[in-house]
């Protein structure tokens, strides 16, 4: 899986992405198809540059200042490994495609000696012969063409065209000639640096990533969060895109802490709006920041990598693919059982299941999830509403009303029976009363 | 000849062709020629594919841009690979055609291109203000497609030539008619209104100018889609400033609402006016009257006598036609070798 396929997932990905200060599109490209790492060295070896460029460039790093400098550098990078794949299939580069490596040579070269011996994650190599090779006359500018220094019976044509009033064709093609010739052994000069020019390319871009993952990390207060196995735990996490919504409403978004383990599944239960689901994108979102080895939302985190992320919501989708609300949840949901049974390990975050079904089944398919993926080693979250019993699971709720407010946080939950707030909320939000006085002497009866 | 002095004036100039084959390229041709390059930095470019070897539509031949030494080009990446000149790339544009990037380039000795530039209107003029800021342009030239009006607006180039000819019609009484009518919306004047530095600033809809120089909203989103517009809602009303374009159907509905009162109709610049003839000059029989917010000089009017179909007009005859109508300078470069 790589990155691009989870830009709209509706934990709220792209709103990151978008918020990414990339300079150059090769970049873009580069993260989108990144695969999504698993292995816990790796990612911990992608927060291990990360830390170092944030120590740097942080706002009192020491490099702070030449951050500007470094990005104007960093957007002059262009996607060239069609011009790489050419160049190593022995092909003769025209004055486009060396004008274009000329070009990687210069930024190379600027961003060496802005940033080497500074750097212990990414040291650049040097393309100082590659950038002679196209600068013969020691210009140091962009431009390029086949000067004349190249070819000495080049240099005598060129003086013949120049002097000349009319343009003469005969001249032309006869410089053309050499200009071929030059070209050719140009490429076949810059080809023995074809691993170097690449290898550069690709630590420009990364990076142009890791800087723009530095300022995010400032820019939304995320954190760097650490790798761990078997369990996730988050203090003070939030949602990026739900806080900012709130915070222009002037109201304050309400940070909660959570933990899970391999060992059990947890089990969300509270009051409607209470941030159930909230909670869930925020763990999908969190989880999904983690494994591309971006800083996350939160105060604290530690967070275990997993092979598959099962972020299994109501959403409009499969509805439009023609399937019933509840077929596709069922079957979203029988994937993460294949998965499981398939050794896989993952990440499920499942919000409340069967809810469009009848509540004596819903209750069932839930309880018998739960319970056959209870000895199975997978990290689980699990919203509902049911009742669900006989279930050795940790349990968590949404606190709730408190005073007419709602508390999001999240507390232990001892007893079995889902708070009971329906009534409440709906009269908070200024219903019809005698639907709900119904309901409530109905309640009443049953109780009775 | 006359005009290539008066060029130095501005900044960028378009040359126009009303039609396919009217020698918009021979125009262009001549100006290079006779331009001072020795102190001046001259940059070409066109908007979307032109200057092709041979006429893509036609398959009649065409002739090709000849550039002088120290000339700034800009042209797509399959042009600049098939170029006959001698050049020194200088910088390789973001956007992708449909012919690749835009490449800019500096001609170190004379040669032979196709031109193929930026290929909307807004990021030809992002090439020029690169060409003029980055690489010290003092002029930039832009030949234009076919029937690309757009590119002549003011937003693009200050000044321009109209290119027309045997080619738009055989008849020299219809192609004087049909040349005059937008040399005509060319020449339309800059609004004298107050308002107009506020005007400037009204990106979309359409509104009304009052006695007194306030500025409301007409009431309707475009003048494409309205319901009516009747003697009541223009009655306090002395000028329209229409933001988008200004169509037939619009025209006619002030021309019949507004009766004997006279109100002045306002448009960014004459590429706006989406107007048949007919309607436009029964408009300004009426005393209508059209303005305009921005105008660019139209510098000279080119005729080439020739059409691909082999029709050959009387050049002498069609140049005076034509001037007596315009009352502007009109010139077959081909025949007449001008001096500059």
């Amino acid at each position: 899986m790589r990155l691009k396929s989870i830009l709209d997932s509706p934990c709220g990905f792209r709103y990151i992405f978008e918020k990414l200060q990339l300079q150059s599109s090769l970049s873009r490209h580069l993260l989108m198809d990144t695969p999504m790492p698993h292995k816990p060295s790796d990612i911990a070896g992608i927060y291990e540059e990360l830390r170092e460029f944030k120590i740097l460039f942080a706002k009192d790093g020491d490099l702070r200042s030449i951050l500007a400098s470094l990005q104007i550098k960093l957007s002059n990078l262009r996607d060239i490994r069609n011009t790489l794949t050419r160049l190593s299939a022995a092909a003769t580069l025209d004055d486009i495609e060396l004008f274009e490596i000329k070009n990687l040579a210069i930024i190379n070269e600027d961003v060496r000696k802005l940033l080497n011996g500074k750097l212990l994650s990414i040291d650049f190599d040097s393309l100082e012969d590659v950038l002679n090779l196209l600068d013969p006359e020691g210009l140091k500018i962009s431009s390029f063409y086949i000067y004349d220094s190249y070819d000495d019976e080049l240099a005598v044509l060129r003086k013949k065209m120049k002097s000349g009033s009319k343009y003469q064709d005969e001249l032309y093609y006869e410089a053309s000639i050499i200009e071929d010739r030059v070209r050719g052994w140009l490429s076949r000069k810059i080809e023995k640096d074809v691993h170097l020019i690449s290898s550069s390319l690709e630590k420009l871009a990364r990076t142009d990533i890791l800087l723009s993952k530095v300022l995010l990390l400032e820019e939304l207060d995320f954190t760097i969060p650490l790798v761990s196995t078997g369990a996730n735990r988050y203090n003070g996490m939030f949602n990026p895109y739900i806080k900012e919504m709130v915070e222009k409403e002037k109201r304050e978004f309400q940070k909660v802490s959570v933990e899970f383990e391999t060992s059990s599944p947890l089990l969300i239960t509270g009051a409607n709006m209470g941030g159930k689901t909230v909670v869930l994108k925020s763990l999908a979102l969190c989880q999904y920041l983690f494994q591309f080895g971006f800083g996350v939302p939160a105060a604290g985190a530690e967070i275990s990598p997993v092979e598959e992320v099962h972020f299994c919501i109501g959403d409009q989708q499969n509805i439009e693919s023609g399937l019933s609300s509840f077929a596709a949840e069922i079957t979203r949901i029988d994937a993460v059982l294949k998965s499981v049974y398939a050794g896989k390990k993952i990440l499920a975050l499942i919000d409340e299941p069967a809810r469009t079904t009848n509540p004596l089944e819903g209750t069932a398919l839930v309880t018998a999830l739960i319970r056959i993926l209870l000895d199975k080693k997978l990290l689980m979250v699990v919203t509902t509403h049911y009742n669900i019993e006989n279930v050795e699971c940790r349990r968590i709720r949404v606190k709730g009303l408190e005073n007419g407010k709602m508390n999001y946080s999240l507390i232990e939950e001892t007893g079995t029976k889902p708070p009971r707030e329906a009534l409440r909320i709906a009269a908070s939000l200024g219903v019809d009363n005698r639907w709900l006085k119904e309901a409530e002497n109905l309640l009443k009866e049953k109780t009775e | 000849m006359p005009f290539v002095r008066e060029l130095l004036k501005y900044d960028s100039i378009s040359i126009v062709g009303l039609e396919k084959n009217t020698g918009k390229t021979e125009c262009l041709n001549y100006l290079i020629k006779r331009l001072p390059l020795d102190i001046m930095t001259v940059a070409v470019s066109s908007i979307g594919v032109d200057g092709e070897r041979r006429d893509q539509v036609t398959r009649s031949s065409k002739p090709e841009i000849l550039l002088r030494d120290g000339m700034l080009f800009g042209t797509s990446e399959q042009h600049y690979r098939s170029r006959r000149v001698t050049s020194e790339l200088l910088d390789i544009g973001d956007e992708r055609t449909s012919l690749g990037r835009v490449i800019t380039a500096r001609a170190l000795c004379g040669g032979k291109v196709l031109l193929s530039g930026p290929s909307s209107t807004a990021s030809l003029r992002r090439w020029m203000d690169d060409a003029i800021k980055n690489h010290n342009a003092d002029l930039c030239i832009i030949d234009g497609a076919l029937s690309r009006m757009s590119l002549a607006s003011p937003v693009v180039s200050k000044s321009m030539i109209l290119a027309t000819g045997a080619a738009l019609s055989a008849n020299i009484k219809t192609l004087v008619t049909k040349t005059a009518f937008v040399v005509g919306l060319v020449n339309i004047p800059v609004t004298k209104i107050a308002a107009k530095k506020i005007l400037e600033t009204k990106d979309n809809g359409v509104w009304s100018i009052g006695e007194n120089g306030d500025i409301t909203p007409l009431g309707i989103s475009s003048v494409l889609s309205y319901d009516k517009l009747d003697s009541s809602t223009i009655s306090g009303t002395k000028a329209i400033f229409i933001s988008g374009a200004l169509t037939d159907r619009f025209l006619n509905t002030v021309c019949r609402e507004s009766g004997d009162k006279e109100i002045e109709l306002i448009v960014r610049d004459f590429t706006k006016i989406f107007v048949t003839p007919l309607n436009y000059n029964t408009f300004l029989k009426r005393g209508g009257k059209i303005s305009v917010l921005k105008k660019s000089k139209l510098l000279a009017v080119c005729v080439n006598p020739t059409a691909p179909d082999g029709t050959r007009l009387d050049s002498d005859k069609l140049c005076h036609e034509l001037e007596k109508e315009i009352g502007l300078p009109v010139y077959d470069i081909i025949k007449n070798e001008y001096e500059a």
